[in-house]
Formats: structure tokens, C-alpha cells, sequence
């Protein structure tokens, strides 16, 4: 046999080996993946009220160890088992650590939460869809699940201005059903539903009747601090004894949203996350901040963009046109997101800056590198850019104005120039109807709401020249936005005391939420009434962030 | 013939590498299964009424040979709390509780079962495709207490434990300043001139007298026995309510959130999992 000969035979046994041999591993099924060691899961078995874990349901446990040894279960109340699969009744709720402990490979730890029973409220439908204050009865209907058919007690508390069916107040009522029932208040009116069940006095259950006026007014919507997005009637006028409450839109306001903005059907909620002051985000991973978008109803929430990178990017301060909304980060510069977009993920490459502060020639002549954002929007086709550190004013430039790269120094300065220049202006809102604008400052000693024309905002020099503008209270009295670290929310250049203007187009009032100073005016939701010429209170000791008119009437939203 | 060793050798090594059941280079480092289905799915609304149901929909396909047999939602429970108290009288500098908390009470499990159904393919979007719901609980409604213009005792112990107010009340006590207690007791309307208890220095640079309570032996200034024994008397419900505003500076306030998922599940038992989604429950 030649070498040739030796080469071509060895080829040929490795070929036959390969194949022999190098297709052993067959696909494994997917039941045979490995588990770890100790695993289990639990779920309710009853055939009703699965998803609830009430107290007393029954509750199976199985372990889904790959370990073989003997499992044991301590089920966090004092009581234990044994075996592969078992089941347990909890008498008390609350939150449990169940424990399995497989023989020889150790143990898994996971916690159950119990629920107590809760009557599940309902209202009832009411012909046309909503209910219209003064004229629309409604109904309930209530279940109690109650496996153990136990004694059950029922007493109802209606709000203030609850009517029965004889037009006599109804403030309460014992029983299950309480018949129908009409509201002589606007807004979310909360009925409270107070069961015990086998003597015992279960948690109270709520539901909000969202109560409509009789005709169509304007909307304001504003973002409660640790609250829920809310939503007032802008009713003028009202009847003698009604009451205009707000509505609880049943959605959570975020953790700073600085601006709201009602935009055609939608409510667009920048929240620019937990950590709004300076931070040094070295790893860059501190933002959470993010865009939602509400329906006016409030039915319906969904996520336009979330930042999960560096706490600068977060979405600070917003305005809409032309189907985009434009969203400023911290401190650099202007992005934009088309208004359909859903479920984005925010990267400086997909949304890069539509303007930034070195893209405009008034970088180095004024405004700094790290320019603080803070309220932006346009006025007759010029961009009005608030900034309130590292060159404070209101820059104004055109899209002519922006530059294609960023610059160091030594640009053309735009010709709209810088209002308010070396101030504080934190928010603005333009009235086109009366060719003014609103703007406010928190400079100590020049705290406070003003209205101008542009032409006098441009003459406006010095803080001095500010006093002809300032709007005041019925009182005499003017407001104060906090602006000491500690007290309020921010530090120098960040302090929200008033964070948002927003005008109501149909009677030229603007409104706004004010975190006070001034231990004589208090806190809250207020507007400038410019047909009494006085700033107003409109829902004394709340705490806002943002706020925005659907200036579109309705009853209801 | 070295040559042909050589090569035998790395024919040898190849063939150790390749063949080799127990020693699978390609196995220790992925996990080989059957091809799953691709599933995606879109939730209509991030945050839902407790008790109500979440909609969805869904486009699924599958390349196996296996057809997909049905789809699951699944999803786990995160509750989240947060609890803020403040004593509102505090003067030299700001003294509150705050704690925030994110545990997961419930692990993942399935929710609900969907039939797979042939007429649900759309051709247009080369996949099945339908719109359904899924339910949550209504156990699992937020709770709100914030800033009460009423103090209710027995919420504040199921919120904050048996053993909260006092502990509060004995740390705000170490925290206190002479001014921090003239601002309370004028306010709670305690002692009707406080000044008698305090001595006061000039401060030569603010060109103003510092107000303390009167030095020991020692040069340190204890509360005095009188201010101590007004304090323990002042209920927990004082010490937190706002003048300014009227209510109680407490803030409780309890969520709950489901991470859901989507499983197609063909007839071989391979799932295919589309992409997590957050939904927050009020």
C-alpha cells in the first residue's frame, strides 16, 4: 500500500466516523431542558375567582425540581407539607413566604400574596353612555364571592349632593342595592362600599361615578405630585349649589412630569423621571424618564418613548406641531418624535437633537455649554427657548437659525435675539387671540407671573423693568414659587415652582400650578382670570406639575 | 509517513471534537430544541382598571413542522409602596420618613388559554393573527392616603405598623432644635410664651440673636425637663399636622403592576414567547 493508497483509506474511515459518530446528540425535547435544582409554581385550582388568590382558596403547589430528592413545603404560616405536588388553604390575608426544600439539593423561597375578599362594584350602563349631572340615575351592581356562604352586611356612604329616586339627599344606605341614584355634583364622585362578611369588616371597596355636565364646556387636565392625572370642567357660571370637582383619570401623574399637552384627542405626559436634579450619571444608565400617552377618557395609556440610558436624556419639557412633539433633555438641546410612534426606546442616534445649544451662534455669546431647559414653543414662527442656567433668558431663533454642526464660539448671533436675558424664565404660554405672552420667573425678589405684549417682553432689560407686568392677586398679593433647596423640589436653575402655563383659548385664562413660597397664599391649581384681571384659586392645596386645556367642549371628555 | 501521521492526528483530533457525546463543544455552549413560534403581541392600554380586562392583539406564525396548537398569556404580580411622614414644625432642617418599596408577590403563572384557530391567518400580514382579552383583579386596586385633612389612627397602624409612631415621634425628639420647639408648641398652642425657657446669644455675624435653651455645667444645651414632658404628651396626629394647609403630612400610597407575556405553544409543546409587557393597575 502506497502513501497515496494510506491517505485515501484513513480519509475515508474519518468520513465514516464522522458520520458514525458526530450525529449522536439528538434534539432534545423541550420537556427535557433541565430545571434548576429546586423549582416549583403555584396557582389556584378552585374553578372560580382564579386570578384573585382570595383567603381560603385553594392553592396548589408543584415542584418542577430536576432534583430527585424528597420535597418538603413551609407554606409562611405555620403550616408544612410534603410531596411533589400539594395544596393549601390560607385563612388570613396577607403575604406569605412559601419555602420547598428538596432533600439533598437545597431550598427556593418565593412569596404569595393573599387577597381578602373584596366586593366587586360595578355601575350599572346608563342610556346615552354617560352620566349627565341632575338628570341621569345610575345603578350598581355588586358581587361578593363568599364560598363559604357566610352572613353578609352592606352599607353604602355617597358622596355630598347624592339624590335618590324621591329627589331626597342619600347619604348612605344599608343593603345590597341601593336602587339608582343622581349626582348634583360634577365630576368623579366616589361611592364607598363597606362589607362584612361573617361579621367580619372587609376592606373598603370605591368606585368613581364620573359625573358629566349638562353641556359642553372645556377640559383642564393637570399631573398631581405622587397622585393621578386629573381633569377639572371649566365650567363658568355654575348653578347655584353645584360643585365642580375634578376627575381622577384613574392614571398615575409619573414621578416629575413637568409638561402635559393636550393634543387633538390625547394627552401627551413628559415625565422626566426620578432623578431630575443633577446627578452624575458616570455609568449613564440612571434615566427613566418617558413619554405616555393618555386618551382623554383616560381608558387607554400607552408608552411613546422611555430613556433608560443617561438621566440627561430624560424628557424634560415638550411642545407639538405639525405632528411631532419636540422634547427637550436637561440641558443640551431640542429632539423630536413623530406623534404616532409607540414603544420606543430613546437613543441620541434615532432621536438625534433638532437643535442643540452649540447649534445656534448664541453659543459663547451668552448661552453656555450645559444651558439648563426649561419651557420651549413657538410665537409667530420664532422658537422661544427658556433657559435658567449657564445663560439664562429666552433665546429666540427661527429654523433658519440653526446650525448644520455644533460651534465653539464666535457664531452669528439670530436676529430674534434673547428676551428676559440674565433672568429666570421658567414657562411661558402665548395668547395669539390678544398678542400677549405670559411668562414666569423665579429671580428672588422678581418671583411671579407676568403678561406682555412681545414688543414690551423685548423692552424688558433688567429684572427692574419687570414691575408694569406683574399679575397679582384679588389681595394684592403675588405669586411665589418656592425656590429653596430643601423645601420645595430642585436646586439652582431647576425649582418647579411653576413648571407650566397653559391658556384656555376660548376665554383667554391661563392656568397653572404653584408650588407656593409665600406661607399666605397657599399652594395649588390656579389661573389668571383676565376678564376679572386678578390671578384665582381653583383647587386650593393641591400640589401640580403640569397642565393642559383640551380647549375642545364636552360634557364629559 | 510522518506526514500521514500528522494528518491522522488531526483527522483524530476533528473527528474527538466533533463526535464526542460527552464532550459536545456545540452543546456545552447553546441549548438545541426544535424551532418555536414566533409570536408577537401588542397591549392596548400600559395601565388598566383593576378587575378589568386587558385587550391585545396578536400576530403568530410557526417555520416547524409542528402547526401551533394554542397560545397563553402569563403574568407575574409586583407591588409597589411608598410612604412618606413629615414633620411640618421643623425648623432647622427637614425631617421625614420616606421609604419606597418593589416586591414581586406573585410569581409568573398562566392567566389565560386561547384555541389556536386556521381561520385566524391573514395573508396580508403572512401570520395568525386575532384580538382577545385577558382579566386582572379587582383585589389588586391601588390604595391612596395622602395628605388627609382627617387623621385616621387606624390607617396609619395597618400602613405603617403598631410601632411606627412612637419610633417616629422618639427620632424627631433627638432631632429637634430650641427653635424647632418654640415653632411646634406656639403652633399647637402649648405653652403660651415659650421665650422663658430659652437664652439667647448674639451672633456677631448675622448681626442677630441665636435663640437656644439654656447651657449646662458642660456648656451643652439639654432640652429642659418641662419641654420634654409637654412633648411626650403632644399626640402622634400634631406633630405631622400642617397649619398651612390643613392636613397631615403623611403619604401612603399602594400599586400594583403585571409583567405579562404571550406563549404560542405548538403540538410538539415548543412555545415561542413574544415580548414582556409592563401594565400598572389602578
Amino acid at each position: 500500500m502506497n502513501t497515496i493508497q494510506k491517505i485515501k483509506y484513513l480519509g475515508i474511515a474519518f468520513v465514516v466516523c464522522l458520520f458514525s459518530f458526530g450525529c449522536v446528540d439528538e434534539l432534545p425535547l423541550i420537556e427535557s431542558l433541565p430545571n434548576p435544582d429546586v423549582a416549583f409554581t403555584y396557582s389556584v385550582i378552585d374553578s372560580t375567582y382564579k386570578i384573585d388568590y382570595y383567603v381560603g382558596a385553594t392553592i396548589q403547589f408543584v415542584s418542577k425540581s430536576a432534583a430527585k430528592g424528597n420535597c418538603t413545603w413551609d407554606f409562611g404560616d405555620g403550616n408544612t407539607a410534603a410531596g411533589v405536588i400539594v395544596t393549601h388553604k390560607y385563612p388570613v390575608a396577607g403575604t406569605y413566604n412559601v419555602k420547598l426544600t428538596v432533600e439533598g439539593a437545597g431550598s427556593l423561597t418565593y412569596q404569595i400574596f393573599i387577597s381578602d375578599i373584596r366586593p366587586i362594584m360595578k355601575i350599572n350602563p346608563v342610556v346615552g353612555g354617560i352620566c349627565e349631572v341632575l338628570s341621569t340615575y345610575v345603578s350598581f351592581n355588586v358581587e361578593l364571592p363568599n364560598p363559604e356562604k357566610l352572613t353578609e352586611e352592606y352599607v353604602w356612604a355617597f358622596p355630598e349632593g347624592t339624590l335618590n329616586q324621591s329627589g331626597t339627599a342619600q347619604e348612605s344606605f344599608t343593603g345590597k342595592d341601593p336602587g339608582k341614584i343622581k349626582f348634583t355634583n360634577v365630576g368623579s364622585q366616589a361611592v364607598i362600599l363597606k362589607v362584612k362578611l361573617g361579621g367580619r369588616l372587609l376592606e373598603e371597596s370605591k368606585i368613581n361615578v364620573q359625573v358629566a355636565f349638562y353641556s359642553k364646556v372645556p377640559t383642564l387636565y393637570y399631573a398631581v405630585k405622587t397622585g393621578n392625572i386629573m381633569a377639572l370642567k371649566l365650567i363658568e357660571n355654575a348653578p347655584v349649589g353645584m360643585k365642580i370637582k375634578p376627575f381622577d383619570m384613574g392614571v398615575k401623574s409619573g414621578q416629575h412630569p413637568l409638561n402635559i399637552i393636550f393634543n387633538d384627542t390625547s394627552l401627551y405626559v413628559i415625565d422626566c423621571g426620578k432623578q431630575f436634579t443633577y446627578v452624575n450619571d458616570v455609568d449613564l444608565n440612571q434615566g427613566d424618564g418617558r413619554i405616555t400617552v393618555m386618551s382623554k377618557d383616560g381608558s387607554k395609556v400607552e408608552t411613546m418613548l422611555t430613556n433608560t440610558g443617561t438621566a440627561f436624556d430624560d424628557p424634560f419639557y415638550g411642545y407639538i406641531e405639525g405632528g411631532k412633539l419636540y422634547f427637550t433633555d436637561r440641558n443640551t438641546g431640542i429632539s423630536n418624535i413623530v406623534l404616532k410612534e409607540r414603544n420606543k426606546s430613546f437613543s441620541r442616534t434615532d432621536y438625534p437633537y433638532y437643535v442643540q445649544n452649540a447649534t445656534l451662534g448664541y453659543y459663547g455669546l451668552g448661552l453656555s455649554f450645559g444651558g439648563m431647559n426649561a419651557d420651549f414653543g413657538k410665537i409667530n414662527g420664532v422658537w422661544y427657548w427658556c433657559k435658567t442656567y449657564n445663560g439664562n433668558g429666552i433665546y429666540r431663533f427661527t429654523d433658519a437659525d440653526i446650525l448644520s454642526t455644533p460651534i465653539t464660539g464666535d457664531g452669528i448671533l439670530p436676529k430674534s435675539g434673547v428676551a428676559l436675558e440674565g433672568m429666570s424664565p421658567k414657562s411661558f404660554v402665548w395668547d395669539a387671540n390678544k398678542q400677549v405672552i405670559y411668562f414666569t420667573i423665579f429671580d428672588t425678589g422678581y418671583e411671579g407671573l407676568y403678561r406682555c405684549s412681545l414688543t414690551q417682553l423685548s423692552s424688558i432689560l433688567s429684572r427692574n423693568d419687570l414691575a408694569p407686568y406683574k399679575l397679582k392677586l384679588a389681595n394684592g398679593k403675588t405669586v411665589t414659587p418656592i425656590t429653596t433647596p430643601g423645601i420645595g423640589e430642585g436646586s439652582a436653575g431647576e425649582y418647579i415652582g411653576i413648571c407650566q402655563l397653559s391658556l384656555d383659548e376660548n376665554d383667554g385664562s391661563v392656568y397653572f400650578g404653584l408650588r407656593s413660597a409665600d406661607a399666605t397664599v397657599k399652594s395649588g391649581l390656579m389661573r389668571f382670570n383676565p376678564a376679572s384681571g386678578f390671578i384665582e384659586y381653583v383647587i386650593e392645596g393641591v400640589e401640580v406639575y403640569g397642565v393642559s386645556v383640551n380647549k375642545t367642549k364636552s360634557k364629559l371628555f | 509517513m510522518k506526514k500521514i501521521q500528522s494528518i491522522a492526528i488531526i483527522l483524530l483530533s476533528m473527528l474527538l471534537f466533533t463526535a464526542c457525546d460527552l464532550h459536545d463543544s456545540l452543546d456545552e455552549d447553546v441549548i438545541v430544541g426544535s424551532m418555536a413560534p414566533q409570536v408577537y403581541w401588542e397591549v392596548a392600554s400600559s395601565t388598566v382598571t383593576a378587575g378589568s380586562d386587558v385587550s391585545f392583539t396578536t400576530q403568530y406564525y410557526t417555520t416547524s413542522d409542528a402547526p401551533v396548537d394554542h397560545l397563553e398569556v402569563w403574568y407575574n404580580l409586583t407591588e409597589q409602596v411608598s410612604k412618606t411622614v413629615s414633620c411640618p414644625w421643623m425648623q432647622s432642617i427637614t425631617f421625614n420618613y420616606t421609604s419606597t418599596t418593589s416586591l414581586q408577590k406573585r410569581i409568573l403563572q398562566k392567566i389565560q388559554e386561547y384555541a389556536h384557530n386556521e381561520t385566524n391567518w391573514s395573508d396580508a400580514l403572512h401570520a395568525y393573527s386575532f384580538t382577545s382579552t385577558f382579566p386582572t383583579s379587582n383585589t389588586l386596586s391601588s390604595v391612596s392616603w395622602v395628605k388627609p385633612t382627617t387623621f385616621d389612627s387606624t390607617k396609619m397602624v395597618s400602613y405603617y405598623g403598631t410601632a411606627f409612631m412612637q419610633h417616629f415621634k422618639d427620632s424627631l425628639y433627638t432631632k429637634m432644635q430650641a427653635v424647632d420647639f418654640k415653632k411646634m408648641f406656639q403652633g399647637l398652642n402649648l405653652v403660651e410664651n415659650f421665650n422663658i425657657y430659652l437664652d439667647s446669644t448674639y451672633n456677631g455675624n448675622t448681626g442677630k440673636y441665636d435663640y437656644h435653651f439654656p447651657k449646662d455645667a458642660q456648656g451643652n444645651m439639654p432640652v429642659p425637663n418641662v419641654i420634654n414632658n409637654i412633648y411626650k404628651k403632644i399626640p402622634f396626629a400634631d406633630l405631622i399636622f400642617n397649619t398651612s394647609n390643613a392636613n397631615y403630612e403623611v403619604e401612603f400610597t399602594k400599586s400594583y403592576f403585571i409583567d405579562a407575556n404571550l406563549k404560542a405553544i405548538d403540538t410538539k409543546g415548543v412555545a415561542g414567547t413574544a415580548i414582556k409587557t409592563t401594565i400598572t393597575l389602578n
